[in-house]
């Protein structure tokens, strides 16, 4: 008796779980005295609800086969769905990079300056030269730059 | 248990081939378990009855996770609990915003006392009242389904010792209300 009071004392004194399942199985569960301060299977059995009694209770089917679709298989496109954190990082570090060459690129696209303007003499093609026009786009800074071959014999 | 074990694995390998039939089956097999399980932690038929179906509507879109290998209602037990903590929370937190606004000015006005007419009553109130959800768990699946610690530890997720721990406390308790004892464990 005295170790039951010991057991239940320990319990309660020390709130660990490892070592109150010890006190349990070391003691509490061999010993008949602690195991009759215990529900058995029948009295806990008394006090809930058994499933005999829900069994025919509510039909989930209607509402469950509308929720998920008449024909819809639970099987999601296998590939896809295992590698989907590949494709996550794949992404990711794609978005990054692409940022990262967009944050250098801006100072390759700026308008040059003034007398950095590309500005065209002649244009030689087969070692001829050739006609050119220029053609002013909306755009205050794009040209463009026509170059036709004279006519032979022209 | 194992050829139960089988014709679960079975009937899950059909319904990931669309076999809608397949899935009537497991639900027809797993509703009155579900629904005990559910009514036992919750309390009220009809937030046992939500949880079940979101379940069962939740189990159908993760089939493709479940090994085929393992016990699909084990599986399946695990989906309904984490269910009933959730609707707990969420409970907990509705009745939490509604003392407030009912202890200020009466924004709403409600009366009576709210009460939930779904209520399970046939079960005993202080037996329900000194139980947390997981020693109802606990306490359910030994009672019912003869579950040993490390089956009842797989679904709470915790060391089979702290399941040992829950399903002791649980017990002790019973017999307290059932003896007319004050409760404390
Ligand atoms: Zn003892």
């Amino acid at each position: 008796m005295w170790k039951c009071k010991v057991a239940n004392f320990l319990f309660k004194a020390v709130s660990i779980k490892i070592f109150q399942d010890y006190v349990v199985m070391s003691h509490i569960q061999t010993c008949s005295n602690c195991q009759s301060r215990l529900a058995n299977r029948e009295e806990a059995q008394s006090l809930l609800i058994p499933q005999a009694e829900l069994q025919n209770g509510k039909d989930f089917w209607p509402n469950v086969r509308h929720a998920i679709g008449e024909k819809q298989s639970p099987l999601k496109p296998a590939l896809v769905y295992r590698w989907r954190w590949a494709f996550i990082a794949t992404l990711t570090i794609g978005s990054i990079l692409v940022g990262i060459w967009f944050s250098f690129t801006p100072t390759l696209q700026k308008s040059p300056e003034p007398t950095q303007k590309f500005h065209v003499n002649y244009i030689e093609i087969e070692n001829k030269p050739v006609q050119v026009f220029y053609f002013k786009t909306q755009e205050e800074n794009m040209f463009f730059v026509w170059a036709e071959k004279s006519e032979e014999g022209g | 248990m194992k050829t139960e074990n089988m014709r679960d694995s079975e009937l899950v390998k059909n319904c990931l081939q669309g076999d809608m039939e397949a899935y009537r089956q497991i639900m027809d097999k797993y509703t009155g378990k579900a629904m005990a399980l559910a009514i036992n932690i919750l309390r009220n038929r009809e937030d046992a009855e939500d949880v079940c179906q979101e379940a069962f509507i939740s189990a159908y879109h993760n089939l493709d996770k479940f090994d085929l290998q393992g016990n699909f209602k084990n599986w399946f037990y695990t989906m309904i609990y984490n269910r009933c903590i959730d609707k707990i929370r969420k409970n907990k937190r509705f009745f939490q915003f509604f003392a407030r606004v009912k202890s200020s000015q009466p924004l709403i006005q409600v009366n009576p006392e709210p009460t939930n007419p779904t209520s399970v009553c046939s079960l005993d109130k202080r037996y329900l009242q000194t139980l947390s959800p997981k020693e109802r768990l606990a306490l359910f699946l030994w009672a019912q389904d003869s579950f040993a610690g490390e089956e009842i530890a797989a679904i709470l997720k915790c060391s089979p010792a702290t399941a040992r721990v829950h399903l002791y406390k649980a017990r002790k308790k019973i017999k307290a209300v059932i003896g007319g004892e004050n409760v404390e464990v």
